[in-house]
């Protein structure tokens, strides 16, 4: 039986809510329209993918097993009894993989010497061997490099095997019903094809290369090293990942229904209703954002010390916590929206089409689902699309000046958090915030190129 | 005599622009659609030539190539364009930019954004004075003061220091020629330059440019879809259709084109002689008199407040509607006419209950319809419907032909079963004219006519008995505009519909209306059968009107 926790409820649900509004947009000519243009753009497409990679391994993040069904996990991580998603299940072994404390990317032996007992009972002041990190060496001195790129090799292998399957499989699904799978791999190949699938191979092959040597190596090392309690950083990471796209994806479920029923609303009726909405959004506007979800993170951390009882576990304060966040995001990041929604409806209301609908007696509700809500529907995936970033980066900042997420959370924000202190050794620890900047970057980036492509796309302005 | 042919043979000999076998195309996905497709044509020294087309025939595009101002999705294709024997595709783009403004000037359409918001008058001519002119300090002044005194700019000096936004419509028209004409260019060219203005204002910038060619000898190359403006200027003509010319000639055009295109955009324009053949129905059958009128207004005042201050206090009050009366029988049409600004759009959504009304009342049928509120109004105003002006912004972009039209039945519940619906959606397609199949379009794959008609079904749904028809025509091109008021005099005459046709095109007026109400400052100052009020009138505003109007559409000089 999956255990699961609102937050996974609730993305759970907006993948739902996702996957309805994809398959009501491919029913829609006039929705269609624009997509097309956005998935005819090679970086586009390339974000997609990766957007896609990233979004699968939160869901794999967000559902739940309980710990008994599972004889694998036996860590000392994880308290007894708490449930582990499916990714905790499938990085099982780099999960367990502890050391005593940092370690470098791929190392074998401990980033700081140590007194240690050699078997001779003579001490010497040397780097320890890891626990984990290429314990099965017998001779890490000379067989470290040769054992490194035998693993990279297989690791490439694996990866251009699962290339080639999931190519032939997609092969297949797109020519089911038209032709030749291989005339489509063949003309894919010359750039041919009406959506660029050459982009899209291309992509799929770099991610499966860099999967298959992530695997490989993995399964003997700390690929990105160890933290300071000796916890791997590239497990940290990979948990991360669904902290940033929960974030970045929630906040935006949250901020929607205020922007788009308060905009709707002053725009359209005007008068005292547009003074007391347009009163509210001048008022949070001009708090500083840090300091209202600084305020809001603490009633909310009173409240969670009165209620002890309800939040008996870590995970599941953790989990609140994100939950919160997200919500207080939420609130205070609606008016940029709402602001720009007030103003396309005042235009809109003034248009001859919704005039015409009142001179039909069309009912006022119907006017505002009918003839402005669809109308408006760019600007909020423009606003959103281009949102999602601002928000996964919100997220490290606020971490950074501990109001973020739980410090238990496994987020960029806290990673970068625990990198101020790093940064300041001698020799210094670079992979945790490395680490952290190249995940963050590399769902920032795609996410950014494909607002552009979306906003090319359905910004009027920029049509044709 | 002998000097009129003397000036012929030398413009002959070396015209001031030519243009030949001129191509142009534009990109539109992959492919590249012609725009112009081999154009050849001069422009005579001091002389001045017309470009005559229906939108999208590839007219301005002609002009923006010669001035190399092509946007970035167009391409020249082929052709030569040579200004005094110069070939201008072969000079580079800093030679070019003295030939903009210097040799050739030119009027856009809009003198609304053709003009920096955010600079005075007097410092973008001043812009072109010194660019051109190299003129500095006091003389660049009274440089620029001449060129609005030219233009015929009452008070210069004090225009010379305002911002465009304090111009009327027509002033800030003038200031743009004074703009182009700083260059003292030898060939103006004139975009549409009275297509934004009102009648009397059209008449007035015509007649300045007329006189400026005159005084100044520069040639002038109009541009217009309008043949009553080309009458009034252009010594020769060029009718323009799909990127090729179809016809040019002298002034002897308007006696007999040659070619059927040129002869059918001629027929189509409408005349003030329309009236005299028709007989009123109304006239015809007298209706008993015991019965109200199907629409009754009395005493109605449309006010917008003027708000200052932080209170937003009413410190005055903009009368757009002053004190209207006027009736409204069945099956007749009523024809509001006045300029801009006159109050008569206002005074049409006021009676729909779009903008809200100071005070009077509102019969519909001898029912009161001021006063109501909410559904009762809905209900008591069902018979009245709207068609607007512009084509494009009044259907839902992102609904399909036939939710449009269906969207009345639903609200006012006349078809309860899809099934009727649709067959009633139907049968609205074809009484208007377009196929079944337009039922799951979307708006944007039809053309302005076609949107017109579109929107006429839309209005028709409901059953209406009076339709207010706010300038149904004035956005649509001559031919475009003949077909749809045949369609609206069609239905009349099928559904015993009434109009209260709002306009200030008295040629149409002439083509539809029974009765005429001339309507200025808010207030009717003139009603009256159409024909006597277009070939009698009694008040002074209307003859001014009148006599704006271009020659081609009071005279039937046109016989074929």
């Amino acid at each position: 039986m999956p255990v699961l926790l609102p937050t996974d409820i609730l993305f759970l649900l907006m993948l739902l809510g996702l996957a309805a509004l994809v398959a009501y947009t491919l029913r829609q000519e006039h929705l269609r329209r624009p997509w097309r243009s956005v998935i005819r753009s090679r970086s586009a497409m390339i974000s997609l993918v990766i957007l896609l990679v990233y979004l699968l391994i939160a869901l794999l993040d967000s559902i739940r097993i309980p710990v008994s069904s599972n004889a694998h996990v036996n860590s000392t991580s994880a308290p007894i009894g708490e449930p582990v998603t499916l990714l905790d299940f499938g990085l099982g072994r780099i999960r367990d993989a502890q050391e005593k404390t940092y370690s470098a990317p791929l190392a074998v032996v401990a980033h700081a010497r140590e007194m240690i007992r050699q078997a001779d009972g003579r001490e010497a002041w040397t780097y320890p061997r890891l626990q984990f990190g290429g314990r099965h060496l017998a001779n890490p001195e000379q067989e470290h490099a040769s054992d490194l790129i035998r693993r990279i090799a297989l690791g490439l292998g694996a990866g251009i095997a699962g290339w080639a399957l999931l190519t032939g499989f997609l092969a297949l699904v797109l020519t089911r019903r038209r032709s030749d799978p291989m005339d489509f791999l063949r003309s894919a190949w010359r750039g041919e094809t009406d959506l660029p699938w050459r982009a899209v191979l291309l992509a799929l092959l770099l991610i499966s290369l860099l999967a298959g040597v992530l695997v490989a190596l993995c399964q003997a090392y700390h690929v990105f090293g160890t933290g300071k309690v000796g916890e791997d950083v590239l497990y940290q990471s990979l948990k991360s990942i669904r902290t940033g796209v929960l974030i970045g994806t929630l906040t935006t479920v949250a901020t929607l229904p205020l922007a788009l029923v308060l905009g709707i609303l002053a725009g359209y009726y005007r008068g005292w209703v547009d003074d007391v909405i347009q009163y509210l959004y001048t008022t949070l506007n001009s708090v500083p954002g840090v300091l209202l979800i600084a305020a809001a993170m603490l009633v909310m951390q009173s409240y969670m010390a009165r209620h002890e009882a309800e939040f008996a576990s870590l995970a599941t304060r953790a989990d609140f916590r994100l939950l919160a966040l997200c919500l207080i995001l939420g609130m205070t990041s609606w008016t940029g929206l709402c602001r720009l929604l007030r103003a396309e409806t005042l235009k809109l209301r003034e248009l001859e089409y919704v005039q015409a609908a009142r001179v039909l007696g069309v009912s006022q509700g119907m006017i505002l689902f009918r003839h402005i809500l669809p109308n408006l529907f760019h600007l909020v995936l423009i606003s959103v699309a281009l949102d999602f970033s601002s928000l996964v980066l919100a997220e490290a900042v606020l971490s950074y000046v501990n109001i973020g997420v739980d410090p238990t959370t496994e987020s960029w924000g806290n990673m970068i958090n625990g990198a101020r202190l790093e940064m300041a050794r001698e020799p210094v620890v670079w992979w945790s915030l490395a680490s952290a900047f190249i995940f963050m970057f590399a769902l920032v980036l795609p996410a950014n190129l494909f607002a552009d492509a979306v906003r090319d796309a359905f910004d009027p302005r920029r049509a044709e | 005599m002998t000097f009129a042919a003397s000036t012929m043979e030398t413009t002959a000999s070396s015209p001031l622009l030519s243009v030949t076998d001129l191509r142009v195309a534009f990109r539109q996905g992959q492919d590249w659609v012609p725009a112009v497709a081999g154009v050849s044509f001069e422009v005579p020294k001091g002389g001045s030539f017309a470009l005559v087309g229906e939108s999208g025939s590839g007219k301005s595009v002609t002009a923006l190539s010669v001035m190399r101002l092509l946007p970035q999705n167009g391409q020249l294709q082929g052709g030569r364009v040579s200004l005094n024997g110069t070939d201008v595709f072969s000079l580079a783009e800093r030679d070019m930019s003295s030939i903009r403004g210097g040799k050739i000037g030119i009027v856009f359409q809009d003198p609304m954004t053709s003009l920096n918001p955010v600079l005075t008058i007097g410092r973008q001519i001043g812009e072109t004075l010194v660019l051109h002119r190299g003129l500095k300090g006091a003389a660049l002044r009274r440089r620029a003061m001449e060129l609005l005194d030219q233009v015929g700019l009452p008070d210069p000096a004090r225009h010379l220091d305002e911002y465009p936004h304090q111009l009327s419509g027509g002033m800030r028209q003038r200031a743009m020629i004074a703009l182009a004409l700083a260059g003292e260019p030898e060939l103006l060219i004139a975009d549409e330059p009275t297509t934004a203005l009102d009648m009397t204002l059209q008449a007035q910038i015509l007649e300045l440019l007329r006189r400026l060619r005159k005084e100044t000898g520069m040639a002038l190359w109009l541009i217009t879809h309008d043949f009553g403006t080309v009458a009034e200027v252009a010594d020769r003509i060029a009718v323009m259709r799909a990127g090729v010319l179809v016809e040019t000639s002298g002034p002897e055009f308007f006696d007999g084109p040659q070619h059927p295109y040129s002869r059918e955009l001629l027929n189509a324009i409408p005349r003030l002689e329309a009236c005299l053949q028709r007989e009123s129905p109304v006239e015809a059958e007298s209706a008993p008199a015991q019965a109200p009128p199907l629409l009754d207004v009395r005493d109605f005042r449309v006010y917008y407040p003027i708000r200052k201050g932080i209170f937003q206090r009413t410190v005055d009050q903009v009368r757009a509607v002053d004190g209207v009366s006027f009736q409204l029988e069945r099956g007749e049409t009523l024809a509001l006419v006045g300029e801009s600004g006159c109050g008569k759009t206002t005074l049409g959504k006021a009676l729909l209950n779009l903008v809200p009304a100071t005070s009077g009342e509102v019969r519909l049928d001898g029912v009161k319809i001021t006063g109501q509120m909410g559904g009762a109004r809905h209900e008591a105003q069902a018979g009245l419907q709207i068609v607007f002006q512009d084509p494009y912004s009044s259907m839902n972009p992102r609904m399909v032909v036939g939710n449009i039209l269906e969207e009345g039945l639903r609200a006012q519940r006349l078809r309860t079963t899809p099934a009727e619906r649709r067959e009633k959606v139907e049968a609205l397609l074809l009484a208007v004219g377009l196929p079944v199949s337009a039922r799951g379009r979307y708006p944007h794959e039809f053309s302005g006519g076609q949107r017109q008609r579109l929107c006429i079904a839309r209005a028709l749904a409901v059953e209406p008995r009076l339709v207010i028809c706010d300038e149904p025509t004035s956005a649509l091109d001559v031919s475009v505009q003949a077909q749809v008021i045949r369609l609206l005099r069609e239905l009349q005459d099928r559904h015993g519909l009434s109009y209260l046709f709002i306009t200030h095109d008295l040629a149409v007026v002439s083509e539809l209306a029974d009765r005429v109400a001339v309507m200025h400052s808010g207030r009717i100052v003139e009603t009256g059968k159409t024909r006597q009020v277009l070939f009698n009138p009694e008040n002074d505003y209307t003859r001014r009107l009148l006599a704006a109007l271009p020659k081609l559409h009071k005279s039937a000089r046109t016989h074929f």
